[in-house]
């Protein structure tokens, strides 16, 4: 893991104009969704500039003032006017803050994700298994609006520190050239150290990782109700929490590999670029002023004020450098999501209806796994013909590729090898929305989302006119009784997501939502994986029962376990590692006395005992 | 929460002594060094900041010996510069010891969220409130000691400045804690308010973060591409972002006012007026020295910053609070279903009866369980059938103690279950639950659900396997049993599907060696061959054994020596397949439904029931 991370984050990759272009990219974000962000941005910066330079004028100005004995007025009335400028900015600075930034981050957020969830919805389903991508995925999708408004941010920032040491320093020379040298000086090796540091940090950063991950991993595990019950029996839990020591250790452990280094140059930064600068350059002022009589007060003090502000300054700026590199890094994880061109794709809209679905010399592997080779694939040479009006059923034992044929039917994957046709012609050259809205497909690890019943079984936004479609769609899937019961029918949110009085369902009502989806629109196809898997005996009859009545002039193609399912199928695909082992109907499978029999035997014979 | 304005200083202080006392306990020395370091800081901050510009100016105008100036600001500068070599030996000190403070905390949390009842995990306010919070505890153990750590700074700086300014004209004094005055005035309105908007923001941003989640997990990926329901989630992020901006409004505009007024205080009122001030004093009244005035001039905002930061820290002192209270209630909380190692130990069971036993779940109004009677003898097997939430696994939930029920009691051999020691009678039991989970640890660990292994253990977890049919696939890893969970942890970590995950699972009741086994729906991902395997092996593992077990497959039921049939949280029927077929009840029309789809010839017979 750690090699493939050092691949994409080698801090030292990026080109001064890579980050540039980099930043900028994600500043056309905020162009497009949040433009005014970008100049109440500037005016921050260079108010603050302005600020820190009349900062400075201000005390040379009085200390000169004071010591020449000016008339109290003058003094009065530029000091006001300082005020004025500083509630002033201070006020337009805290709107910014308060009430600005959060509305336009907001809006940033909105039309940001919006694109990025368009985009996510268009991905293969395969990014989803290639784990480098989907690392990346994610983190482009999670930190995206945070990272474009922290970049923005730094940006701000980064100006009004360029803007203000540019000033100071052509003040500083001005005044005292040769404390202008020395602090420059120090920068610059105070800079060199902060990159080594940085570098240390990073390798030491690769390291840790993995530990952090596994100290919040055990912490989520206590905390997350999935696993409280078992967490209750034995002694696992105590186990955990040693190795949660263990894992402390070895984190400190990794600590103090790194510590020697990083003593070192802390102590070199502590010494050679604070220290010994600081007290020279105050030192070196102080016996000026004392020596040097043409030197006045005011100066010595702007001096010394400006030294300190322009070595903070800079030092503030070296520490920018390290963070925009880190915001490239980002951005390039970013835009390799946003460049991303989907492989499953195809020009053709106008589909026709559903004749025939033929499945020819299929072979498939997994992309993002290790072996590829063709007898270790998870379809070898499948070849199958369903037409309209078929019950088909797939059995067979568990990873025989039952679910993964339904992948390749439904194009969330493409075949390796052979080819999937849909009335003839080869599904790749038909655009997988418009083809997709010929069949439903309900799959073994369904979810409910936190919405309303009805909008869960049209899967999306529903009219009044729709409620007639979900009601029939809930009937067909035997969950109208309970819908009946709920407190605003078809309309109440499901989950307690975000909505208190939210329906949580069984696993089994789950179930027969997922179900109620494939029933909500005139599909030509419907493809069912395990469709009563959770459900009771009596709820699996009455849904089987019903499933078969409301798809009487549907196509249906499902997967079962309960091989009494299978009976009432036209066809029966026996599969087996892989491959069709056997096929025909269940009079002739049984004839045939093979895998299909013995296994539908071993079921039924339970059976037997009345 | 109260209408008052007035923090309880009293329950703030001690709440921030609580944690600091946990951050002592984890590790006495980095609340030491804290302590140690603050106090160098400050007077080091001190020195090179304010008090070098008085000396030197006033000695110079004093006429001192040059020579002796410099000797003393030498001096000075030489303390710095020992701080310095300080601060690298303290920070190479902090961070090797943070980690041991965050797992002292940590692993303290993770006890009690282990022996909470299970109730806890499902009362969505507690959870909220207290379990899911105490996640992020370690960073605010964190979050307070730096606080406390810049109280000492602050505490000594501002003596001394304070003396510094006195010795000046004390009116300095009162004007540079203007802002503080201020930011007590304000301090719980802002809070109060401040958490409140953090809390409203959270509820109104929980729409947003749920359509994140579903967009890049990849559990919801299927269901994105495969169905429009993407509209619906940007209906509801559009709906999140609408509220959010109505808080920014409603919120927005008084954080604004209550920064900026402070700001206005500290920056103009306190800056400006303290620098007007002392050259009136100086220029007008020539009441002032020269050297003083610049020492003002030059301080008044290090001064008010100081300040104003005390403020600030009494603000974090009484938002740590609010968390710490929190926290304190989790670790104070009294289980109700406790360890108590005074008890005495479960023993070997004869008999397991429930009596009268009644169950509601909090906040439901029908009850999950109602008068429940049945009596397990030692060595039976016992199959509980019926609907979908008819309370089956309620039940198992009472007997494994993780609900005491509501009524009514369970006793084992007589005896109410609540006097044996809790670990000792849950160890009395071996379970697979419907909702298994592994653990991200060796798969080893995972069946015998401690470690580390002795040999013994590792033979013993290879028999299990070898019984729960998962032995194969385990050892085409290359560390076999010793193969990690998940690849979160291990690039080759064992990934498992559905199927073999429970068959995982079910091996821990083989390795088990307990005399009760519960299966809830033991196979329900398994397919005929493996599920027939499973149950053959089960049996005969569990030969002597009693064996509780749900199961919707009938078949499976036929076995037992007795069924319950649950209805509505009730025992419908009871008694063994043949008795129940006869009795011509709920069971048998079940029986039917699933029996005669695979008896060739009756399938009229089935639709007319």
């Amino acid at each position: 893991m750690s090699k493939r991370v050092e691949a994409v984050f080698n801090p030292q990759k990026h080109s001064p104009r890579r980050v540039i272009g980099n930043l900028w990219y994600m500043v056309k974000y905020t162009f497009r969704y949040a433009p005014g962000y970008i100049w109440v941005t500037l005016g921050e910066a260079f108010g603050r500039g302005l600020w820190h330079i009349f900062g400075i004028l201000y005390t040379k100005y009085l200390f000169d003032a004071i010591e020449q004995g000016v008339d109290f007025t003058e003094i009065l009335v530029i000091s006001l006017l300082l005020a004025g400028y500083n509630g002033g900015f201070e006020l337009f600075n805290k709107w910014r803050l308060n009430v600005y930034r959060p509305r336009a981050a907001l809006e940033l957020h909105e039309g940001m994700q919006s694109e990025l969830y368009r985009k996510a919805r268009s991905l293969d389903q395969s990014c989803y298994d290639d784990p480098e991508f989907y690392d990346d995925f994610i983190w482009a999708i999670r930190e995206s609006d945070a990272r474009v408004a922290l970049i923005m941010e730094n940006l701000s920032i980064f100006i009004n520190r360029i803007f203000a040491s540019a000033v100071l320093i052509v003040l500083l020379v001005s005044m005292d050239w040769i404390v202008a040298l020395v602090l420059l000086f120090s920068v610059a090796m105070g800079l060199v150290v902060k990159f080594r540091t940085n570098k240390i940090r990073y390798e030491q950063s690769l390291e840790l990782n993995p530990l952090n991950r596994k100290l919040s991993y055990i912490d989520r595990i206590f905390y997350m109700p999935d696993h409280a019950k078992e967490l209750r029996q034995g002694k696992i839990a105590q186990r955990l929490r040693e190795q949660y020591s263990e894992t402390t250790d070895e984190k400190i452990k990794c600590l103090n590999k790194y510590a020697g280094k990083i003593f070192a140059l802390s102590m070199f930064t502590m010494l050679f670029t604070t220290a010994v600068p600081y007290a020279g350059v105050t030192g070196y002022l102080i016996v000026r002023y004392l020596v040097d009589p043409t030197l006045s007060l005011g100066s010595f003090s702007a001096s010394l004020n400006a030294t300190f502000k322009l070595y903070w300054t800079i030092d503030e700026i070296g520490t920018y450098f390290t963070k925009f590199n880190e915001h490239s890094l980002y951005v390039e994880k970013f835009r390799r999501f946003v460049d991303y061109e989907p492989q499953i794709k195809g020009k053709i809209t106008n589909i026709p209806p559903f004749e025939s679905l033929t499945v020819q010399n299929l072979r498939f592997s997994y992309p993002f796994t290790k072996d590829q080779s063709a007898e270790n694939a998870v379809l070898k040479q499948m070849n199958l013909e369903i037409k309209k009006g078929e019950r088909i059923a797939f059995v067979g034992y568990n990873g025989a590729g039952k679910t993964t044929l339904i992948k390749l039917l439904m194009r969330l994957y493409d075949p390796t090898d052979g080819a999937i046709l849909y009335n003839g012609q080869d599904v790749r050259e038909l655009d997988p929305e418009a083809y997709r809205r010929h069949i439903g497909a309900v799959f073994q690890d369904y979810h409910v989302f936190a919405a309303t019943l009805a909008e869960n079984v049209m899967g999306d936004e529903v009219t009044e006119q729709d409620d007639e479609a979900v009601w029939a769609a809930l009937r067909a899937a035997s969950f109208a009784e309970k819908a009946e019961t709920m407190p605003q029918g078809i309309h109440s949110p499901l989950t307690r997501e975000f909505d208190r009085n939210g329906v949580g369902l069984s696993g089994g009502e789950t179930q027969k939502v997922a179900i109620a989806r494939t029933f909500a629109h005139p599909y030509d196809l419907i493809i069912m994986d395990e469709p009563s898997s959770a459900l009771d005996p009596i709820s699996e009859y009455l849904l089987n029962q019903s499933i078969m009545e409301s798809a009487k002039d549907k196509t249906v193609i499902f997967i079962s376990h309960r091989l009494s399912t299978t009976r009432m199928a036209d066809r029966i695909y026996m599969f087996e590692n892989g491959r069709v082992a056997e096929c025909g109907s269940h009079d002739e499978l049984m004839a045939q006395n093979g895998k299909y029999a013995e296994m539908y035997r071993t079921q039924a014979k339970k059976y037997q005992v009345s | 929460m109260g209408k008052d304005n007035k923090i309880d200083w009293h329950r703030t202080w001690q709440n921030n002594k609580y944690m600091l006392r946990l951050i002592y306990r984890a590790c006495p020395g980095i609340l030491i060094m804290t302590l140690f370091s603050n106090v160098l800081g400050a007077i080091n901050s001190f020195l090179i900041g304010n008090y070098l510009y008085k000396y030197a100016l006033n000695a110079l105008q004093e006429g001192q010996e040059l020579q002796r100036i410099l000797l003393n600001v030498g001096l000075m500068f030489g303390f710095s510069v020992l701080y310095m070599i300080f601060c690298a030996f303290r920070n190479r000190y902090m961070e090797l010891h943070r980690p041991l403070v965050s797992a002292y905390i940590q692993k303290l949390l993770q006890k009690k969220a282990a022996e909470v009842e299970l109730a806890c995990f499902e009362r969505p306010d507690f959870y909220d409130t207290y379990v899911k919070a105490v996640g992020e505890t370690a960073d605010r153990a964190f979050t307070v000691l730096s606080n406390f750590s810049n109280m000492v700074y602050l505490v000594v700086e501002n003596v001394a400045l304070g003396a510094l300014i006195v010795s000046i004209h004390p009116s300095f004094l009162f004007l540079a804690a203007l802002p503080l005055v201020y930011t007590l005035l304000i301090a719980k309105r802002k809070n109060r308010l401040g958490y409140e908007y953090r809390t409203r923001n959270r509820a109104a941003g929980r729409k947003k973060d749920y359509v994140r989640r579903i967009f890049y997990l990849k559990d919801y990926s299927k269901e994105m591409r495969l169905t429009d329901l993407w509209r619906v989630m940007f209906r509801q992020m559009h709906e999140s972002i609408v509220d959010l901006k109505a808080l920014v409004k409603k919120y927005g505009f008084t954080m604004m006012w209550f920064a900026y007024f402070l700001d206005v205080l500290s920056e103009i009122v306190v800056y400006i007026g303290a620098i007007l001030l002392a050259a009136f004093k100086t220029l007008v009244q020539k009441s002032m020295l020269l050297g003083d005035c610049f020492v003002i001039i030059n301080s008044i905002s290090t001064i008010s910053r100081c300040i104003n930061q005390s403020g600030t820290v009494f603000m974090h002192l009484d938002a740590n609070s609010l968390y710490i209270e929190n926290l304190r209630t989790f670790l104070d909380y009294e289980v109700q279903i406790a360890e108590d190692e005074t008890a005495p130990a479960a023993p070997k069971m004869q008999t397991l009866q429930l009596r009268n036993v009644s169950f509601s779940y909090e906040g439901q109004q029908t009850a999950a369980l109602q008068d429940v009677n049945l009596t397990i003898h030692a060595g039976e097997k016992i199959a509980i059938v019926g609907h979908n939430g008819a309370g089956k696994s309620t039940l198992i939930k009472l007997l494994l103690r993780l609900y005491d029920p509501s009524e009514g009691d369970i006793l084992l051999n007589g005896e109410n279950i609540k006097q044996y020691r809790l670990s000792s009678y849950r160890d009395l039991y071996g379970t697979v639950f419907q909702d298994y989970h592994l653990f991200a640890t060796s798969i080893a660990e995972n069946v015998m659900l401690r470690g580390p292994l002795t040999k013994e253990d590792e033979a013993m977890v290879e028999y299990a396997l070898e019984q729960s049919g998962i032995s194969e696939k385990v050892h085409r890893f290359s560390h076999g049993i010793e193969t990690t969970v998940t690849k979160e942890f291990d690039p080759d970590g064992a990934v498992f599907s559905g199927g073999e995950a429970q068959k995982i699972s079910i091996a821990r009741v083989f390795a088990g060696g307990q005399e009760i086994v519960i299966l809830d729906e033991p196979t329900s991902a398994l397919d005929p061959i493996a599920e027939q395997e499973m149950y053959r092996n089960m049996f005969a593992a569990c030969e002597g054994k009693t064996v509780i077990f749900i199961s919707h497959r009938l078949s499976s039921a036929t076995v037992a020596d007795r069924i319950y049939l649950f209805e509505n949280g009730k025992i419908k029927e009871q008694g063994t397949h043949t008795e129940l077929l006869a009795q011509n009840g709920v069971y048998t029309d079940m029986w039917h439904k699933q029996a005669d789809t695979y008896t060739e010839d009756d399938k009229s017979e089935a639709v007319k029931v």
